[in-house]
């Protein structure tokens, strides 16, 4: 998709927002594009499928696209309707768009759409808030991105790292609101966290969203550790992650409560850090996770279970 | 306002919404402030570095606030149990990083990038680690440089690197630094390495798994290099109140 393919898309699509150019939905809202190939049916397949006879139903291919699960939402490839399936969990319901379809709020209360592969076309996944995400289905491959549908943050230039996305900038802007950032000072920090008094509702519940998904992917490595399930990489280094994006969220939580908003994060959050508290309360003693931050986050509160593993966490 | 209550309510006055809230704000922040400052006092024989200590503690207390009540202790005497534990966080960092300035290893916790005494295959091993400092020095530090812009120039941000390299390898001391660049050792001159270093490798270390996911090397040897990053670029240079 072009750029002005996908600023006429969103206008079409949702209509309640700000067009393109104004506040809300400028061109850093939307993420870099991934292609996800569609599966070629096998010669044999073809050769010997027999519809009509299948007993149980077809297990859908798992599909992996950072986009859509930056916003909750699962895919699965079903090879008998050659449709993508798209499903999310009843607290983030959404719903799907085409060009020139009229959506409204209600219509985003759903958790499983298809989007047929058959034909070429564009389409939209949003929440009642807005938009998540938007995709064209090509001939050979469905092309998505991801919308982060709100302005950019005020966040100093030493700061900004060139290649961020709108994502990575709201994340910066909460640790530049509790001064984690070590090159921005002081007055940098209020702008930051007066941000989201100025913008709508809906913009403050899409990030209240994206912060949820990204709380839940940290309480699924949690209990993975709780359990004694493996992790993908060295156990220090994947605590040093969990941490860091534990405490991102941290900052949006700020954010959020600064504005008077974030109460659904606020709850999300009291059961995963208490599952964090139990994983680090029994963290083994000659595995050491310490940097700069974490330090950090154990001097500015001494209660959060996702400081440094060499100081002391009060147990609240 | 009781301690507890002043926790719960300390955040920056200057953020507040309204005038209210920031006299509420300004009137947390003191209480937390006096307290931490009586407590650094009883225990920290130094006044200048309890005052340091307390308004370092209380500025940082108040950036991660206003805290919910179920994230913070109920009763004063829990209040001033979790604020002694952020002073005790504190200095234990400080006094660490000091006695390692001097040379003390065993508070250095990181074993360095490869344990040579774990497997027969030394020789293996110290060549992933000749490869991984010839990734990290030769491609990633040069390729994140190109993308510094701002307050941190390309040339400051490749001379705080190779000066935390230095001071990791002990090809160079402090000292030695301080009077190469400045003529004498002085504890402004000290913070100034502090905060360039400081702000050298956090840009570095925010900026390694992106170059790394792009770079896609053997899953060893990813993490090879990143703990080679995080052992040798390592604070080394402490605030100024120490020279």
């Amino acid at each position: 998709m072009t750029t002005e393919q996908i600023e006429a898309f969103l206008a079409q699509a949702f209509p309640g927002q700000p067009l393109p150019g104004q506040s809300g939905l400028d061109a850093g809202a939307v993420g870099d594009a991934e292609r996800l190939l569609l599966p070629e049916p096998q010669v044999d397949e073809a050769r010997t499928s027999r519809p009509g006879v299948a007993i149980v139903p077809p297990a859908l291919l798992h599909v992996r696209s950072d986009a859509l699960e930056a916003a909750g939402i699962e895919a699965g490839f079903d090879e008998d309707t050659r449709a993508l399936v798209l499903t999310a969990s009843a607290h983030l319901a959404f719903g799907l768009a085409e060009p020139g379809q009229l959506r409204t709020s209600g219509d985003a209360g759903g958790t499983r759409f298809q989007v047929p592969t058959d034909r070429a076309h564009a389409f939209g996944v949003w929440s009642a808030a807005g938009p998540l995400a938007i995709g064209s289905v090509g001939p050979r491959a469905i092309e998505l991105r991801v919308v982060n549908a709100w302005p950019a943050p005020p966040l100093p230039a030493s700061v900004v790292i060139a290649n961020w996305s709108r994502w990575h900038a709201t994340m910066a802007a909460g640790r530049v609101a509790r001064g984690f950032e070590p090159d921005a000072t002081e007055a940098d920090a209020i702008p930051a966290r007066r941000w989201l008094r100025s913008v709508t509702a809906d913009q403050r519940a899409l990030i209240e969203r994206f912060a949820i998904v990204r709380l839940h992917a940290i309480e699924s490595q949690l209990l993975r550790l709780q359990e004694g399930l493996g992790v993908d990489q060295q156990l220090d280094f994947a605590w040093q992650s969990l941490c860091w994006h534990r405490d991102d969220v941290e900052g949006l939580r700020v954010l959020l409560r600064e504005a008077g908003a974030g109460q659904t994060l606020a709850t999300a959050v009291r059961g995963v850090d208490d599952i964090g508290r139990a994983v680090r309360f029994s963290w083994p003693s000659d595995i050491d996770v310490h940097d700069e931050r974490l330090q950090r986050v154990s001097e500015a509160d001494p209660g959060a279970w996702w400081g440094s593993t060499r100081r002391q966490v009060v147990w609240l | 306002m009781t301690i507890a209550e002043a926790l719960r309510a300390v955040a920056p006055p200057a953020a507040a919404d309204t005038d209210d809230e920031a006299r509420v704000r300004a009137a947390a922040l003191e209480i937390v402030y006096i307290e931490l400052h009586r407590l650094a006092r009883s225990r920290v024989g130094d006044r200048t570095e309890a005052e340091d200590v307390a308004s370092t503690l209380a500025y940082q207390i108040a950036s991660t606030g206003p805290r919910d009540a179920d994230r913070s202790p109920p009763t004063d005497g829990q209040a001033r149990a979790y604020l002694w534990t952020a002073i005790r966080n504190r200095m234990v960092d400080r006094h660490r990083v000091a006695r390692r300035e001097q040379g003390d290893d065993d508070l250095d916790r990181f074993e360095g990038a490869v344990d040579l005494t774990d497997h027969a295959e030394v020789e293996e091993r110290m060549a992933l680690l000749t490869q991984a400092q010839q990734l990290l020095y030769g491609e990633a530090v040069p390729a994140i440089a190109r993308e510094t812009d701002g307050r941190f120039d390309r040339d400051g941000f490749l001379t705080a690197v190779q000066q935390m390299r230095a001071l990791h390898q002990r090809s160079l001391t402090l000292d030695a630094l301080l009077v190469e660049t400045d003529g004498q050792v002085t504890a402004a001159g000290r913070n100034r390495l502090y905060k360039q270093h400081e702000r050298a490798r956090t840009r570095l270390l925010g900026a390694l798994p992106a170059w790394l996911e792009g770079r896609r090397l053997d899953s060893t040897l990813d993490q090879v290099l990143r703990r080679l990053a995080a052992t040798e670029l390592a604070s080394r240079v402490t605030r100024g109140a120490g020279a």
